[in-house]
C-alpha cells in the first residue's frame, strides 16, 4: 500500500505554487497547514443506535453511500463538531458496513475473483445479521452492497423447493389453512 | 467463474420470520431480482407472501420462464400459456414492462389477447420477440395504446388501422425483421413527436427512408434501402447506418447528380458519433463529392467507416468528412474487399490528398488491410497530419504481411507520442 495515500499527494502539491493558465495560483492556506501537520485524511464520525461513535475516512463513505454523500455535499455536516446519527443501525452492523466500504475503496483495483471471495466471506453471517445489513444498506443507499445482498437472497430462493425455502427463512407457520395448503399443492404442483 | 454464495446457517426455533416482515419496497426489490417464475412461486410460500409478487412492475416471459424438464414443444407451449394467463389475471397494480421472447411458437390469438389486456393496463414498455414462424401481425389495439414509452418488435408485421393517431408518448422504437409499407413507416415516425431513439434493422416493404423526427437523438439502421433523407433532425447526435445492398452504380444516371453526402449532412449539424457501415459510404460517394462540407461537423468526435480502398470516390468522400470534422478524436476505418473486377473509380494515387487538414485525432484503428498502395497512402496521410495522435492500431487481413509492417515503421509521424500497434490475427 502506498506510503502516501492519493489524498495526501493532492495536498503536498498544494504546497507548491505553480502557474495555472498563465497566472500564479496559490492553494488554500488551510490545506497547506494540514499537510504540515501530517494528518491530512479527512474523517467523519458516524454514531450508531447504541450511541457508539465510529470514525471513518470521509472518502470511503462518500464513495459508497448516497445518503452520506448528499449530507457532505449540501454542507449539513460540519467536520469540526458533528457526527452523523444513524439511529436505525446498531454498532455491530455499522462496523460491518464500514468494513465493507473501506475494503472496497482500498481494494478496488484487485481482481474480480479476490473481491468476490472477500464478499462471500463477508456475507457469511447468520440470517439476522443479513437482514440487519440489508436494512442498513437500504437506509444508507449503498448500491453495491444492496446488490450483493439481493443476489445472496435470490440464491436462497431460486431453484429451491418451497419446504426448503420455508426452512431457510424460518417460516414456521405458513398461515394457510390445511385446506388452502392442500388446494395450492394440487393446483400448482410445479411450484413446489 | 462465480463461486457459490455461502449460505447463512439456519436459525434456532426462537428467531422470528424476519423475511416476511421486511418493508414492502425491499421485498419488491428482492422479487424483482428473481426470474418471474420464481417470484410467482413465492405466492405459495405463506399467506403473507400470497400477493407480494402481484405488484411487480416488470413482467418478463422468456426462456427462463419455466423449467426445461419437458422437450415436447406443445407441452412447453401450453405451460407458457398457462403461466402468462395466470400472471396477467392475478397481477395487481401498474404494469410497467411486458416482455415476451420465447423461442417456441406461440399462438397468434393468445398474443392478441394479451396485447389487449396490456393496453388496458397502461403498459409503458412492450417488447415482443417472435422467434419462429411468419411475421406476427400487430393487433389494432396495440396501436391505440397511448401509454407506450418503449416499443420493441422482432419479426412482426405492422399495419395500423386508419384510426391510428400515433404514439404520443413514445420515446424509443426498436423494429427488427419487420414488414411495413412506406407510408406506414413515415406516418409512424412523424406521428410520434417525443421519439428520441429509433432502431430499424432488416426491414422490408419500403426502400426510401425519410426521417422526420424533431426530438430524435439516436438512430441506428441496417438494411436494404435505396435512399435516405432527414428532415428536422437537428438533435440527432448518434447515428449508425448500414446499407446491406451493393447497388450497381450506373454512370449515366449519376453524372452531374447532386451529392448524396451534401444532402445527408444538411440536417445533421450536431452529430457526435457516426458509423458508416457496409456499403453506405458507396452511397454517400454518389454525385459530385465536395472538398469540404459547407458547414463543418464541429460536434463529431467519433467516426467509423467501412471503405473500399480501391474506389477513389469513396476515399474522396472519407477525406471530405475528415476535412469537415475539426474536432474528430477517434477514427475507425474497416476495409471492404473490392468485389468488382472493373474499377469504376480507379485510384488516382496521391492526387487524392490535396488540401490536407490538420486533424485532432487521438486514436485510430485500421482493420482488414493488406498493404496495397491506396491503403498505405491513407495511413501515411493520417500519420502526417495528426499531431496529437496517441495510438494507431493496424490489423491486417491475414497474418504475415511483413511488407505492411515495414512500411508502417518507415512512415513519418507528426505526433511524437504516437504508438503504432500492429495486431496480428491469431
Amino acid at each position: 500500500m502506498d506510503k502516501w495515500p492519493s489524498s495526501n499527494q493532492k495536498w503536498l502539491s498544494a504546497w507548491c505554487i505553480k502557474p495555472v493558465g498563465g497566472a500564479l495560483v496559490r492553494q488554500e492556506p488551510e490545506y497547506i497547514l494540514l499537510a504540515l501537520m501530517g494528518s491530512p485524511l479527512k474523517k467523519i464520525m458516524l454514531c450508531s443506535s447504541e450511541k457508539e461513535i465510529f470514525s471513518v475516512e470521509e472518502q470511503v463513505m462518500v464513495q459508497h453511500s448516497v445518503i452520506i454523500n448528499n449530507m457532505i455535499e449540501d454542507g449539513s455536516y460540519n467536520h469540526e463538531e458533528s457526527k452523523i446519527p444513524l439511529d436505525c443501525v446498531d454498532s455491530k452492523t455499522l462496523k460491518k458496513v464500514i468494513d465493507y466500504c473501506t475494503h472496497h475503496t482500498h481494494h478496488h483495483n484487485d481482481n474480480q475473483e479476490d473481491l468476490e471471495a472477500w464478499d462471500a466471506q463477508f456475507l457469511n453471517v447468520d440470517s439476522n445479521g443479513l437482514y440487519d445489513l440489508l436494512m442498513a444498506a437500504n437506509y444508507l443507499e449503498i448500491r453495491n452492497l444492496l446488490d450483493l445482498i439481493y443476489g445472496t437472497i435470490k440464491n436462497m430462493i431460486k431453484g429451491k423447493k418451497i419446504d426448503e425455502i420455508r426452512r431457510i427463512f424460518n417460516i414456521k407457520d405458513h398461515g394457510f389453512t390445511p385446506e388452502e395448503e392442500e388446494q395450492n399443492r394440487k393446483e400448482y404442483p410445479h411450484f413446489y | 467463474m462465480r463461486r457459490e454464495q455461502v449460505q447463512p446457517a439456519c436459525l434456532s426455533d426462537f428467531e422470528p420470520d424476519r423475511l416476511s416482515c421486511l418493508p414492502g419496497h425491499v421485498i419488491d426489490q428482492i422479487l424483482s431480482h428473481l426470474p418471474l417464475r420464481e417470484a410467482v412461486r413465492t405466492s405459495v410460500l405463506s399467506s403473507k407472501w400470497r400477493y407480494k409478487w402481484a405488484t411487480l412492475p416488470n413482467l418478463v416471459f422468456d426462456n427462463q420462464c419455466h423449467s426445461v424438464a419437458s422437450q415436447d414443444h406443445s407441452d412447453i407451449k401450453n405451460k407458457l400459456l398457462r403461466i402468462i394467463d395466470h400472471v396477467l389475471l392475478l397481477h395487481a397494480g401498474a404494469i410497467n414492462k411486458f416482455k415476451l421472447s420465447h423461442r417456441d411458437l406461440i399462438g397468434v390469438t393468445d398474443i392478441d389477447r394479451w396485447s389487449l389486456h396490456l393496453t388496458r393496463r397502461s403498459v409503458k414498455e412492450f417488447v415482443l420477440e417472435i422467434w419462429k414462424g411468419q411475421r406476427y401481425k400487430i393487433p389494432s389495439c396495440l396501436f391505440a395504446c397511448q401509454s407506450l414509452v418503449h416499443l420493441e418488435l422482432f419479426n412482426c408485421w405492422l399495419k395500423p388501422p386508419s384510426t391510428f393517431q400515433g404514439f404520443k408518448n413514445l420515446k424509443s422504437l426498436d423494429l427488427q425483421h419487420v414488414t411495413l409499407a412506406q407510408d406506414v413507416f413515415e406516418n409512424l415516425i412523424s406521428s410520434c413527436p417525443m421519439l428520441e431513439r429509433l432502431t430499424l434493422m432488416n426491414f422490408d416493404g419500403f426502400a426510401n427512408l425519410n426521417i422526420d423526427a424533431p426530438n430524435l437523438q439516436f438512430f441506428d439502421i441496417g438494411g436494404k434501402f435505396e435512399d435516405i433523407s432527414f428532415e428536422n433532425t437537428f438533435q440527432l447526435s448518434v447515428v449508425s447506418i448500414g446499407l446491406y445492398l451493393n447497388f450497381e452504380t450506373n454512370q449515366n444516371r449519376l453524372r452531374g447528380s447532386s451529392s448524396n453526402l451534401l444532402k445527408f449532412f444538411v440536417h445533421l449539424p450536431h452529430v457526435r458519433r457516426l458509423e458508416v457501415q457496409s456499403y453506405f459510404l458507396k452511397y454517400l460517394a454518389i454525385g459530385a463529392v465536395p472538398l469540404k462540407l459547407p458547414r463543418p461537423c464541429i460536434d463529431l468526435s467519433y467516426l467509423s467507416i467501412r471503405m473500399n480502398f480501391n474506389d477513389s470516390k469513396e476515399i474522396s468522400t472519407a477525406l471530405c468528412l475528415l476535412r469537415s470534422s475539426p474536432n474528430l478524436q477517434e477514427l475507425e476505418v474497416l476495409a471492404r474487399p473490392d468485389e468488382q473486377n472493373v474499377l469504376i473509380h480507379p485510384y488516382c494515387g496521391e492526387d487524392e490528398y490535396c488540401s490536407c487538414p490538420i486533424m485532432q485525432l487521438r486514436h485510430v484503428r485500421i482493420d482488414g488491410v493488406s498493404g496495397t498502395k491506396p491503403e498505405l497512402d491513407f495511413i501515411s496521410f493520417l500519420l502526417l497530419y495528426s499531431p496529437v495522435l496517441e495510438r494507431m492500431t493496424v490489423k491486417p487481413v491475414s497474418s504475415g504481411v511483413t511488407e505492411l509492417m515495414k512500411e508502417l515503421l518507415r512512415f513519418r509521424r507528426a505526433s511524437g507520442r504516437a504508438e503504432i500497434i500492429y495486431q496480428e490475427s491469431p
